[in-house]
């Protein structure tokens, strides 16, 4: 039973991956956010690199997180326009595993890509060397406990007329734990602060809190909504 | 196994009373009881407004700007249990189907925003002469304010969802999930105040406590809780009403009332 | 009470009416807010009750 749930997390992983890789503009949207937000910032506040590297951990936290956001409205969409949910809902497997596959394929392609890029973007930021493989380290721990948090309202709020702005309303109260850790780890790290370990751990507890929770919850959000 | 099966009927039992007797009986109970709540709550205000505004002396510390704790208070009692108790009412609808506890969930939404509305207000006037500043990214001031889009977040999610029982549920897991979060928000802002703030500013030690302070406090806690229920009764019953419309009690009643 | 209590309520600074009166405010929108809401669902009410023939046409709130 087990490896068969196992083989059906891993088909609707690799399904996942593909219909996301199809529609690949919607991967890219949330990167070009998150790249056009932390090139603004340098313009607006100047060019200092003294005055930069201070707001660098939160501006880029906020910017990931934002593009974070703006990817949720793509979690379960379009599987709930074509009748795809409806399939997995009636599928003899756990929901919440099948949920936990989508996830964990949408944040292959939006979250990881976005940890990987952010060193380019540190340095754009003027973020201490010595800070960027927190800052990759905090991403790599925090995206996925977003993604994970943000798919109970991005299911709660399937079909819902102005689902998009309500999912950001819903969600970024939720998200106050992890942006503050994850900002201040980073800065941390820069050398403004207390070692980064702390932080960095309570991340992962976030993380582990979200993976045992949040699958459950989002299940059964998506069987409230395609009631 | 037999464990299971009686809480199985258990469940059924409540189901059945919750879905044929209670709406209608509970909105006779909360008919009668209203005028005594609000009554109470008058009662409870008016002397709590006389012994803090005219009874209590001015403190030797803050001189008379310690008044606003008198309605800061207990809005921000009321701000937490508020939230507690609708997300025990959201579930006790969510898990057994009870419809008077979706509509007690829904009724206690905009009570709970408005007094966190009310406690983030009075809170940032009485910082203002207290500390110089209206707002300080304190720990209580953050996660009330979190707390406040968490209310205005369930009440949106609500009022976008048009089937009564769906929007129920629906709202029901966010304010599980809020409640869960509530904590964790609250200790996260906590512990990153207690790193970030100079020690100069802290709130927490506040100034000792009279017992004249202490009466006029407690007897206006009382009377935003009995406000709080009152106006829950009140809600409830139009909700009910109208959730009802197409039962005979109600049809009948409408027809002995016009 | 006495007239010096009345001129030492007189010296609150406007902090204090303004959080006072804050709150009031909100309690008075509390009460009054329901209580249209109570008003507009008996219209309703009634209304559906006077054209029970075609009742199907209440609009969801």
């Amino acid at each position: 039973m087990t490896g068969g749930v196992l083989g059906a997390m891993r088909a609707v992983f690799v399904r996942e991956l593909l219909v996301f890789w199809r529609r690949s503009t919607e991967i890219m949207a949330g990167l070009v956010f998150f790249l056009i937000v932390t090139t603004l910032f340098p313009l607006a506040i100047g060019p200092e690199r003294r005055e930069l590297m201070l707001v660098a951990p939160g501006v880029l936290w906020v910017a990931a997180l934002l593009a974070t956001t703006l990817s949720l409205n793509h979690l379960f969409a379009s599987d709930y326009q074509d009748g795809s949910l409806e399939q997995l809902l009636m599928s003899p497997y756990p929901l919440s595993a099948m949920v936990l596959a989508k996830i964990a394929a949408h944040w292959v392609l939006t979250g990881l890509p976005l940890a990987l890029l952010s060193p380019l973007l540190a340095i754009q930021m003027a973020l201490p060397t010595k800070a960027i493989g927190t800052l990759v380290g905090s991403l790599l721990m925090g995206t996925p406990t977003l993604t994970l948090i943000g798919a109970i309202p991005a299911a709660l709020t399937l079909g819902v007329r102005g689902g998009g702005v309500l999912v950001s309303l819903l969600v970024l109260p939720l998200y106050t734990p992890v942006l503050i850790f994850g900002a201040e780890a980073v800065a941390a790290s820069a050398g403004q602060g207390f070692a980064s370990v702390a932080h960095l751990s309570l991340l992962g507890a976030f993380l582990a809190l979200a993976l045992s929770f949040a699958p459950w919850a989002s299940s059964a959000a998506l069987r409230v909504s395609l009631d | 196994m037999g464990k299971f099966s009686r809480l199985a009927c258990v469940t059924r039992l409540i189901k059945l009373i919750h879905k044929y007797g209670a709406p209608k009986r509970f909105y006779e109970l909360a008919g009668t009881l209203t005028p005594w709540f609000a009554s109470l709550t008058t009662l409870l205000f008016v002397s709590g407004l006389y012994l803090g505004l005219y009874w209590a002396p001015p403190d030797y510390q803050q001189g008379n700007a310690y008044r606003i704790m008198f309605v800061h208070v207990p809005n921000a009692w009321m701000s937490m249990m508020a939230y507690v108790a609708m997300a025990l009412f959201a579930a006790t609808g969510y898990i057994w189907n009870v419809r008077l506890a979706d509509i007690l969930a829904k009724a206690t939404a905009p009570l709970g925003a408005s007094f966190t509305l009310t406690a983030l207000v009075t809170g940032s006037l009485w910082g203002k002469p207290m500390w110089g500043t209206y707002w300080v990214w304190d720990a209580r001031l953050t996660s009330e304010l979190v707390l406040f889009f968490l209310y205005v977040g369930y009440m949106a999610l609500q009022a976008s969802i048009d089937d009564p029982r769906r929007a129920a549920h629906a709202s029901a897991i966010l304010a599980i999930v809020g409640v869960v979060n509530v904590p964790i928000i609250h200790y996260s802002v906590y512990w990153w105040h207690t790193l970030h703030q100079p020690a100069s500013l802290t709130l927490t030690s506040q100034p000792k406590i009279y017992i004249t302070m202490l009466i006029p406090l407690i007897i206006m806690s009382l009377g935003f809780m009995f406000f709080y229920l009152t106006m829950l009764c009140v809600r409830t019953r139009s909700e009910i009403l109208w959730r009802e419309r197409r039962t005979d009690w109600v049809r009948k009643l409408v027809e002995s009332r016009s | 009470m006495s007239l010096p209590g009345f001129l030492q309520m007189g010296r609150f600074s406007v902090f204090i009416w303004a959080a006072y009166g804050f709150a009031g405010l909100m309690v008075f929108l509390n009460i009054v807010q329901p209580l249209i809401q109570n008003r507009r669902v008996w219209e309703r009410l009634r209304r559906n009750r006077d054209d029970d023939e075609e009742e199907m046409h209440e609009e969801a709130e």
